[in-house]
């Protein structure tokens, strides 16, 4: 079903909207949350919460495309879930790829509490624009997405090292950048 | 503290951003047959950035992880070669081809089809041995093999040549690509356009229209050899793969990665509106069509051609 339809259905009210998308997108929100959590059950929860929040969101939102707005907010769920049972030993792809970027910011501790969470993602925007397509869309892919090598090696059709010597040269080029623009975290 | 403050600067970087890499769906259609698949390893690499468009190995076709976000493509296996179903109406035009499928674009019956699987929801197919309700059909505007209809039920598709299927130690002469594309000769190209290497098929150059360029170029790629796939990867890559195993650099490395780096595209555009891409390597001398699944060594002239015509 077209999305505009499964849109459709939502401002009707109707439940039927959240079936459609779950067979549409049901198989990708998975995906993105369990690369977070790590956890089955709570990966079931976490997309079913996202319907709920798709529910209550549109209307009046009208999101376009639909895919991206519900991954968002499966993801920011993810997420919020991941931080309220840091007990638990996740060993996600999520940490993972958090790990990897860590060393990309430089350190200095006393100026923690001036980093800037909104301006600094506006500074790796603009680092974004300076890649080329293929590197963004793997950058994205692996820190937001949370994609594993092996995915995102299915995904651009090679092989996992070539991936990972993408990204290391990608993240590389990230810590230049945020130095020179005297990001610190 | 650190990694929770890393998180949620990734999570606020431009929407656009996430949505480009929601919605990617794939590097370039580049499908291994079986016949290949021992070079997938090898030359995964050279598949992702040189998208050479070598097609999908079978059994991956139909049993993709992706299906939700990037719907594997279905292919059609008919007179020694692949045809592409195009279902992204957004490609069509990208190829030289109207959007709507109307009667007027509907040419004669081809061959029947049927799918190669038939309990999968997404299959190749190949021609059936008895009428079926699957058939291709002629492009009737431009007849070749360049580009046919599909037709399942009344669902009608373009179906778009993608490669001869051929091994990689057999070459095509680069006239079986013209040919596929209705070029007899250089009067049937009405330009030749720089485009990005990135495969979205988007100009960077002014398009060439001269005659006389135009012909000049034909008449010199015209006279190119052939060489296979193996031939061009031993005469690029095998001296420096020996040498970077020997050191145990991984083999997939950077030897790929310096010539996919090299890379430019041309468009060639022919009197009917039909497009197809030529890879071309100006630092190594070496043109990549994928109709033919062929390299072709650039001579002096055609070297010059493209050093005085494409900045």
């Amino acid at each position: 079903m077209d999305d505009s339809k499964i849109i459709e259905l939502f401002f009707e009210r109707q439940e039927q909207a959240i079936i459609e998308l779950s067979n549409k997108y049901g198989s990708v929100c998975s995906k993105v949350a369990f690369n977070i959590l790590n956890n089955k059950q709570d990966t079931e929860e976490c997309v079913s919460d996202a319907y709920l929040g798709a529910w209550n969101t549109i209307p009046p939102q009208n999101p376009n495309p639909l895919l991206s707005y519900v991954c968002r907010i499966v993801r920011n769920l993810a997420i919020k879930k991941y931080h309220a049972n840091t007990a638990a030993k996740r060993n996600s792809i999520y940490d993972v790829a958090l790990d990897e970027l860590e060393n990309c910011f430089p350190s200095s501790v006393s100026v923690e509490d001036d980093f800037n969470v909104i301006e600094t993602a506006r500074i790796i925007d603009e680092f974004l624009a300076t890649l080329n397509q293929k590197n963004r869309i793997m950058f994205v892919r692996r820190y937001w997405h949370s994609d594993s090598i092996d995915d995102l090696a299915k995904l651009f059709q090679t092989s996992n090292h070539n991936i990972s010597v993408r990204l290391s040269r990608t993240r590389e080029k990230l810590k230049k950048y945020l130095i020179k623009e005297g990001v610190s975290l | 503290m650190k990694k929770k403050k890393i998180s949620e600067t990734i999570n606020n970087i431009n929407f656009n951003y996430i949505d480009e890499a929601t919605q990617y769906k794939g590097a370039i259609k580049n499908h291994f047959p079986k016949i290949w698949y021992k070079w997938a390893a090898v030359a995964a690499c050279i598949a992702l950035v040189l998208a050479i468009g070598f097609p999908f190995a079978k059994d991956l076709f139909i049993s993709s992880d992706y299906k939700d976000i990037a719907d594997t493509v279905m292919l059609i296996e008919y007179d020694n070669a692949y045809l592409e179903i195009i279902e992204e109406p957004k490609n069509n035009e990208k190829f030289g081809v109207k959007n709507e499928i109307t009667e007027a674009v509907i040419g004669k019956h081809l061959v029947y089809l049927q799918k190669e699987f038939p309990e999968a929801e997404r299959s190749n197919y190949i021609v059936a041995n008895k009428e079926t309700n699957i058939e291709l059909l002629e492009y009737a505007p431009a007849p070749y093999k360049a580009v046919q209809i599909f037709r399942d039920g009344d669902k009608y598709y373009y179906a778009w040549f993608c490669n001869y299927l051929i091994k990689t130690n057999e070459s095509l002469p680069i006239q079986k690509a013209f040919e596929v594309y209705g070029i007899d000769d250089a009067s049937d190209i009405v330009s030749i356009t720089p485009t990005k290497n990135d495969n979205t098929w988007i100009t960077n150059d002014k398009a060439i229209t001269d005659s006389a360029i135009i012909s000049e170029f034909y008449n010199e790629i015209f006279v190119l050899t052939a060489f296979s796939f193996d031939d061009y990867h031993d005469f690029m890559f095998a001296d420096e793969l020996k040498e970077l195993e020997q050191i145990g650099n991984n083999i997939d490395s950077e030897a790929y990665t310096r010539v996919a780096d090299d890379r430019k595209d041309i468009i060639i555009e022919t009197t009917d509106g039909l497009r197809f891409m030529m890879h071309y390597y100006p630092s190594y001398s070496w043109i990549n069509v994928t109709t033919t699944m062929s390299y072709y060594q650039m001579s002096p002239e055609i070297t010059k051609w493209f050093k005085n015509n494409i900045k």
